[in-house]
């Protein structure tokens, strides 16, 4: 269960400086030895800033055979192998979970085909039209977010929909007119963005079979098709995750600006701030002399955490206020996408359990076990307790995130229980839409990974997953509802 | 066949060919200057004395139990998905948000469509019709027998097939574990499994007992057990037509573990293989291959049979047509027409077809459907891909880097075979390849090939995730009473 050889380098923070997050390459082999550097020279120094910090980062690398040092002034051959070592690791990364995103994709297109036997009737002579069959993917939010790229917001009710992907596809129409393929585009790169990034983010913290197989569950959930689908999910989670990646190397810059536009996407984005200051706390507070109480502890604390790069985390609120602001110049209400939740789409805060607790009702209420209502909130129920299990596995017992790795419960937690807020207030189907959300729960599949060390579970969960990914994706390009 | 055989190449021909029996089969190699210890026969049986003494092992038991330690996981999470399937398969039936409930009992008899109730009756009233023999009657029979604890001849059938379905898997599992390893093992089970049919391994359809009995015969020829592969044979066969085909293997193993021997200069058959095939890696070279192996069955001066190597136990051989012959009889006794389930069969496949014709029609039907999106085209498809792909795993099971090596050339045989069966009776009208999707699931050898492919993460990947969709579309298709034959 424990990660031997792993734990040491995953107790030193990586990548030294925000600097060095834009244009040095992480060289594993060196990286372990610049930061222990980078890590030591605050402490002596007394003035901490960004200065201190680039030059942190230029003595560390002294240490580098290549001559990093050298690099801001030698140029091509040495560049483009920099170039190529920066880019190598994704390469790699994206060639290995390759195998596991075209073969989703290829079942999700024969899905595609083979529902058009659920359309039509049996041995019918009618051949479904291809433009109908290439709008199968266009149902409920999907059409939302098209109506916004193609008028803007012209309903207040509307600012649900976050502007960061209408955007995109409006970008993107220049080139398909559509706004569907423009969505279906941007969906889709970004989901194998998204797949290449958390398989590096787990390669580095915990082992490479592991984020294989981490990928391969969060691309066989059953609601996975979503990121196939021309919704947030995919782009969401590509950002969120190289938000997360860059912010456990260090770069706290680049993980504000990618939290900035995550939380441009998706209202979820806001809750990045807490790993980022989780994170920012573990690599840079100096906990040492507090807890031994010997010397000036709370004042050298303070010291190494507020450095400039401490507001970097601010970036996510400026990403919210941004469309706040837009909103309020647009309809002159604050925060018109709170309200519209309550009074338009019945979602109302409640506590964490309040939702599990009435879909149960509902089910027992329900006309029968084999009716509508009671088998869509079985499913809801089903995945959300699952990934609540693995929630509290991620915090207790054998598989809990050890040591340096609390950041991923934390977010894990906190996004679990910050997507459990609001349900669905009348009486029908509380977790609606619940089991979409799960998909962003990232650190839970981590878990699920952890998990099997032998290929029992894997299996079980694989085969009884993927078949209800592939049943619900039936239902979603039949046009039936799933949210 | 008296050849000195250096005991530390025989070591090296046994791991080489992947056995997991090496270290019995290295001292046999030991002990016996012959050379038959080498060939991977594991062990000589003559008599029923040795039959019994070998089921009978513990450590033959052991091995039995590790084997459904295996291939458990497999087959509960197939299990569990068809589970879950028929569960919200229900909201295909149901309209969005309709106050509807299905009655508890939707979930079992949802699998009731089709075939099943062909044998149902059958089973309940045993043959009254003369084209109802196209239905063997194995299956029925069990049917009928366990009708005594059951009172219901579906649910009796449900319970056979998925035991057998059990029992199959983990035959295939030892059988695969035996001649190749534990790894191509595992998966063969895993990709017949997730096979775009295998929902009909659990159905109350013959196929799961009849590729149980298949395998278990193939597993005593492979052992030499000439008896129990005869008394499986038979049983098969009864279960299916297509079990009249165990023949070939079984003739085809007779003669090998006989030395039967038509290789050149008395070379042990699998190193033969195995040097051939790693002489041939690179593919291409078939021609002169081909024209290899021809010259040394045709000009080997060494070819010859031995006609004392042929036992008593040859007769085990006539268990296959045995079960044909049983089944005539009592046909010729019902309905005074001993090839009744011939012409019954011919109701449904009027006649023979050069092997082939069934894929052009059907390729021409989809080709004439007026684009690819409608039921015609969509059906032809779900029937000529498996079809095809079935194909080209057969072949690629005689050439190219992944082919078997000449001591397991039964596997082979046994798929062409079967193959060549299926594609010889093309139905009329417009699914020419009907059923015959389902039937490849008997061409167990083919995920074999499919399972040595498999150890490329894009082969695996991709088979898994578009024969696993496939197969729960179907699945979820049938359930709700579409037409999947």
């Amino acid at each position: 269960m424990d990660f031997p050889g792993k734990q040491k380098s995953i107790e030193v923070p990586r990548g030294g400086s925000p600097l060095a997050g834009g244009c040095l390459p992480d060289l594993p082999s060196s990286t372990k030895l610049d930061i222990t550097q980078t890590d030591d020279i605050p402490a002596d120094d007394t003035n901490v800033n960004e200065e201190t910090a680039k030059i942190a980062a230029f003595r560390g690398n002294s240490t580098n055979p290549s001559g990093e040092r050298t690099s801001t002034t030698e140029t091509g051959n040495n560049r483009s192998q920099r170039i190529r070592s920066f880019w190598m690791p994704w390469y790699r990364a994206s060639r290995t979970i390759l195998p596991i995103y075209l073969a989703v994709h290829l079942a999700f297109f024969l899905i595609t085909c083979f529902a058009v036997l659920f359309v039509l009737k049996d041995f019918s002579s009618q051949t479904l039209n291809i433009n109908a069959w290439l709008h199968s993917w266009s149902h409920w939010d999907a059409n939302q977010y098209d109506y916004i790229a193609l008028r803007g917001y012209e309903q207040w009710w509307k600012t649900v929909f976050f502007p960061l992907y209408p955007l995109l596809q409006r970008g993107l129409m220049i080139f398909t007119h559509d706004p569907l393929f423009a969505g279906l585009i941007i969906s889709n790169v970004a989901g194998l963005g998204m797949l290449t990034v958390l398989y590096r983010l787990v390669e580095e913290d915990f082992d490479s079979e592991r984020a294989y197989r981490t990928v391969l569950y969060l691309s066989v959930f059953p609601t996975a098709f979503f990121f196939a689908a021309a919704y947030t999910e995919s782009l969401f989670l590509f950002l969120a995750l190289l938000s997360f990646y860059n912010m456990r190397h260090g770069h706290w810059w680049f993980a504000g600006l990618l939290g900035l536009l995550a939380a441009l996407t998706r209202q979820a984005g806001l809750f990045l701030l807490i790993p980022f200051y989780c994170e920012y706390l573990r690599q840079r507070g100096d906990f040492k002399d507090v807890l031994l109480s010997t010397g000036n502890g709370i004042e050298r604390l303070l010291r190494s955490l507020l450095r400039f790069d401490f507001f970097a985390g601010a970036l996510v609120l400026v990403g919210l206020g941004i469309f706040v602001a837009y909103c309020y110049y647009r309809f002159h209400i604050l925060f018109p996408f709170s309200r519209a939740e309550g009074l338009y789409w019945n979602r109302d805060l409640h506590d964490p359990s309040w939702g599990i607790m009435r879909t149960i009702q509902v089910i027992a209420h329900s006309p029968g076990f084999l009716s509508f209502s009671a088998l869509r909130n079985v499913l809801d129920l089903g995945q959300d307790l699952f990934i609540c299990v693995l929630i509290v596995l991620s915090l207790a017992g054998p598989w809990r995130f050890r040591g340096a790795l609390w950041t991923y419960a934390v977010y894990g937690v906190t996004l679990y229980l910050c997507l459990q807020l609001y349900p669905v207030r009348d009486f029908s189907f509380p977790l609606q839409s619940v089991p979409r959300y799960m998909l962003e729960v990232f650190p839970a599949f981590i878990v699920l990974a952890g998990i099997d060390q032998h290929r029992r579970i894997n299996l079980v969960y694989l085969v009884a997953s993927a078949s209800l990914l592939f049943l619900l994706l039936a239902q979603y390009v039949t046009g039936h509802w799933i949210t | 066949m008296h050849l000195p055989v250096d005991p530390s190449q025989s070591i090296q021909s046994n791991i080489l060919s992947g056995s997991s029996d090496t270290l019995v089969s290295v001292q046999e190699a030991d002990e016996a200057t012959d050379s038959a210890a080498s060939v991977p026969v594991r062990r000589e049986k003559r008599g029923f004395t040795h039959v019994i003494s070998f089921t009978v092992g513990k450590t033959s038991w052991a091995k039995w139990y590790e084997a459904l330690k295996s291939i458990l996981p497999i087959y509960v999470g197939i299990h569990l998905a068809f589970f879950a399937i028929s569960f919200f398969s229900v909201l295909f039936v149901l309209s969005d948000f309709s106050k509807q409930s299905m009655p508890i009992y939707t979930l079992w008899q949802s699998w009731h469509h089709w075939d099943t109730g062909n044998f149902l009756v059958v089973a309940v009233h045993g043959y009254t019709a003369p084209n109802q023999t196209a239905f063997f009657p194995l299956y029925p029979i069990f049917e009928r027998g366990l009708m005594f604890i059951t009172n219901n001849p579906f649910t009796a059938g449900l319970i056979i097939s998925d035991v057998a379905g059990l029992v199959m898997l983990v035959v295939l599992y030892r059988l695969v574990e035996e001649d190749f390893d534990a790894e191509r093992a595992y998966r063969t089970v895993l990709y017949l499994s997730i096979f775009p049919t295998a929902f009909f391994l659990a159905a109350a359809y013959n196929e799961s007992l009849f590729i149980c009995f298949a395998l278990f015969s193939f597993y005593y020829m492979r052992h030499g057990n000439w008896w129990l592969a005869g008394l499986f044979g038979f049983l098969a066969t009864l279960t299916r037509s297509s079990g009249l085909l165990l023949l070939v293997p079984f003739c085809y193993e007779y003669l090998r573990q006989h030395h039967f021997d038509v290789s050149q200069g008395g070379d042990t058959d699998g190193r033969k293989g195995r040097s051939q095939s790693t002489k041939n890696q690179g593919g291409g070279k078939l021609t002169p291959l081909l024209k290899r192996s021809l010259r040394s069955a045709f000009q080997s001066s060494k070819l010859r049979f031995d006609l004392r190597a042929i036992r008593f136990d040859v007769i085990a051989v006539l268990g296959m047509p045995a079960a044909v012959g049983a089944f005539a009889v009592y046909c010729y006794f019902q309905f005074h027409d001993a090839l009744a389930s011939l012409h019954a069969q011919a109701y449904w496949h009027p006649r023979m077809h050069i092997p082939g014709e069934g894929m052009i029609l059907s390729l021409r039907l989809i080709t004439h459907s007026g684009g690819l999106l409608n039921f015609q085209a969509i059906h032809n498809l779900l029937d000529l891909v498996p079809d095809l792909f079935v194909l080209g795993l057969i072949i690629l099971s005689f050439v190219g880097p992944w082919k078997l090596p000449r001591h397991l050339w039964a596997y082979g045989l046994y798929a062409a075979a079967l193959y060549l069966f299926f594609q010889l009776y093309p139905t009329t009208g417009i699914f020419p390849l009907l059923s015959v999707a389902r039937y490849l699931l008997e061409v167990f050898p083919a995920f074999i090939i499919l399972a040595s492919l498999g150890k490329y993460r894009m082969i695996h990947m991709s088979y898994l995730m578009v024969s696993g969709a496939t197969l729960f579309f179907l699945l979820a298709q049938f359930l709700i009473g579409r037409w999947v034959l």
